[in-house]
């Protein structure tokens, strides 16, 4: 098991039976973000903060952080969308997970 | 006579607006690099660094930083870099090991590097990149922007320090790896001549600069004359990877971490990667499913797989022509470099027999900073009087055709991202907590990072602990290739007949698990 997941008290969705809003995943992340890697400094932590400026991300973070969506918002990511674009933020990170939860309803 | 800092100043004459550095969308000429370090220089020296002083440049990989490099060089100063990842008691430990008169940091590491520098009485001043640092104190920008003056001349010679590289060792304490200007140019010289690098390469690196393998790349790039797209990280490898494309990169240096990432990305599919000539592995030996694969997958690309420590830089590297047959092998010495096998006497062993790797040659350390019972353990007596020969602390062998075969570690040091990882220094850190009755850490084979942090821990009596705490801890205190992966508690520790904890047992456990 990757760590960093075990004892995140961030808001359980059970994502087989609810969509998460986007104030769920943000809320769900940023507890798990701040918990996990900041620990408890929230300070400077905005929904537009880069994760690599922030301290959040390092080569193995975005493995973690990967690990987390998927166990957290029932996602498959594949690697070639392990980017920037995706991941660097808090808001990246929603929009990413809504296209895919959008993508996986089709 | 050839003092670091001369290849910048060669190579701005010769390539002027060439770019030498590309740090995401902004290019950075060989003369932008060559005036900004010097203006930096001439602050440096009105803060009043002198010759042989320490300056500690804790960025990331940006143009500041290499600025920082040179800038150091060029007031006389010894260059110092740090992980901008390093916890405020590493930093205070290093700066104040170091005397360092200057550092410069990121503003936005302001608290951190503030409560690290706080009781320093050698440290003259902080020079703050990124955001405007406040009224009063230094700022990289500003010294930037001024008008352009050259730095007064130090009256260095080739034997004067240039860099100060910390590593970990065994006994959980970083040691300064003292490299003299005349040490890193022939080590350039001897790497870059046996890559073959022209002034039409353009190497890609995501290796941090404050890991030597990192910064020769732009050392290397000073030299001959070629472009560093430097990135930040290899944290989304796919972004990375497109800059080879993009700038029709040539060189790609890597560690088995980065290679092994990058093959999750196999088979490239929308990827250009035509340009790379070829791929240099260090720090870590390359799998050999992972080297076929490689060579399947860039058969234009030639494959260096190279050994080295930061006491010498680079020992050797395997002759590519040889790799598909000895896929496990280091090769042998580079360039005007010897590197032999010795017994517990000293005494070379013949083919097959192991023993420490021993390396002599311009290429090895001036020794550890302040620490003299270190360096008489690492620099010994060779066979000419007054020479010092280095002693790795690394167990290898030599096969029949004089090709070297890394086996392991004399102590317990263990490799993990490529990066070295002192057990002790771990244990340290976990000490710190309360709860800890006892603790040991080993390393355990991992695909991806060669080796990850394993953990075992007996609580002590009546107290609590969990997982996620020990992994807080140590993501608060130590950089982040040190926090555990696994953490197993235990209801006691192996011993040995004289009571002292034997990791041999765990090994053993952590070797299959989990």
């Amino acid at each position: 098991m990757l760590h960093g997941q075990n004892g995140a008290t961030a808001p359980k969705i059970d994502t087989a039976r609810n969509t998460p809003t986007p104030t769920h995943i943000r809320s769900t992340l940023r507890v798990h973000f701040i918990e996990n890697f900041l620990l408890g400094d929230e300070q400077g932590l905005g929904d537009d903060t880069s994760l690599i400026d922030a301290g959040v991300l390092d080569s193995t973070g975005a493995i973690e952080i990967v690990a987390f969506l998927e166990a957290e918002f029932g996602i498959t990511v594949c690697d070639h969308e392990i980017v920037a674009d995706n991941l660097d933020s808090i808001a990246r990170i929603e929009a990413f997970v809504g296209r895919k939860r959008a993508a996986g309803q089709e | 006579m050839l003092l670091l800092h001369h290849y910048l100043r060669d190579s701005a004459a010769r390539f002027g607006g060439k770019p030498a550095l590309i740090v995401g969308t902004q290019s950075h000429s060989f003369a932008e690099i060559d005036r900004c370090s010097d203006q930096l220089a001439c602050a440096l020296q009105r803060v009043g660094v002198r010759r042989g002083d320490r300056v500690g440049v804790m960025l990331e990989n940006s143009a500041e930083m290499v600025i920082g490099l040179w800038a150091a060089l060029k007031a006389g100063a010894v260059f110092i870099p740090i992980n901008h990842a390093t916890k405020a008691d590493k930093l205070a430990f290093l700066l104040e090991d170091s005397g360092a008169a200057v550092l410069v940091a990121p503003t936005s590491l302001r608290q951190r590097v503030r409560s690290a520098t706080a009781d320093l009485a050698t440290l003259k001043d902080i020079i703050w990149a990124g955001e405007a640092p406040g009224p009063g104190a230094l700022h990289l920008s500003a010294i930037l922007a001024g008008p352009h003056d050259a730095p007064q001349d130090p009256q260095l010679i080739d034997q004067d320090l240039c860099l100060i590289i910390y590593t970990s060792g065994s006994t959980g304490k970083p040691k300064g790896v003292m490299m003299s200007h005349r040490n890193i140019c022939h080590n350039v010289w001897s790497i870059s001549i046996y890559l073959g690098n022209v002034p039409e390469d353009v190497v890609l690196c995501a290796l941090p600069l404050s890991f030597d393998y990192g910064l020769f790349q732009v050392l290397t790039g000073a030299r001959i004359g070629f472009t560093v797209v430097l990135e930040r990280s290899f944290t989304f490898p796919a972004d990375v990877l497109k800059r080879i494309g993009e700038h029709k990169v040539t060189g790609l240096p890597g560690v088995p971490t980065i290679f092994a990432t990058m093959l999750q990305l196999a088979p490239f599919d929308g990827l250009d990667l035509s340009s790379l000539r070829y791929l240099t592995n260090t720090a870590a030996s390359l799998p050999p499913a992972h080297i076929r694969r490689l060579r399947r997958l860039l058969p234009q690309a030639t494959i260096f797989s190279m050994f080295g420590l930061t006491e010498c830089t680079r020992v050797g590297y395997l002759d590519p022509g040889k790799i598909d047959r000895k896929p496990t092998s280091v090769g042998r010495a580079m360039p005007n470099t010897e590197a032999y096998v010795v017994d517990d006497d000293g005494r070379r062993l013949g083919p097959d027999a192991i023993g420490e790797l021993v390396v002599r040659g311009a290429s090895v350390m001036r020794g550890y900073w302040r620490s003299p019972e270190e360096t008489a353990q690492a620099l010994r007596d060779g066979d000419i009087p007054g020479e010092k020969v280095l002693h790795t602390g690394d167990l290898f062998r030599m096969d029949a055709d004089g090709d070297l075969y890394f086996v392991g570690r004399k102590d317990d040091v263990f490799k993990c991202r490529g990066e070295k990882v002192s057990p002790k220094e771990v244990e340290n850190v976990l000490y710190e907590l309360e709860a800890v009755g006892e603790a040991a850490v080993i390393g355990v084979a991992d695909d991806i990072d060669g080796a990850a942090v394993k953990v075992f821990v007996r609580i002590r009596d009546g107290h609590r602990l969990t997982e996620q705490a020990v992994r807080q801890h140590c993501r608060s205190r130590l950089e982040p290739q040190l926090v555990p992966r696994y953490v197993e508690f235990r209801a006691e520790l192996p011993k040995t007949d004289s009571g002292k904890i034997t990791k041999t047992p765990l090994r053993a456990a952590g070797a299959t698990a989990p």
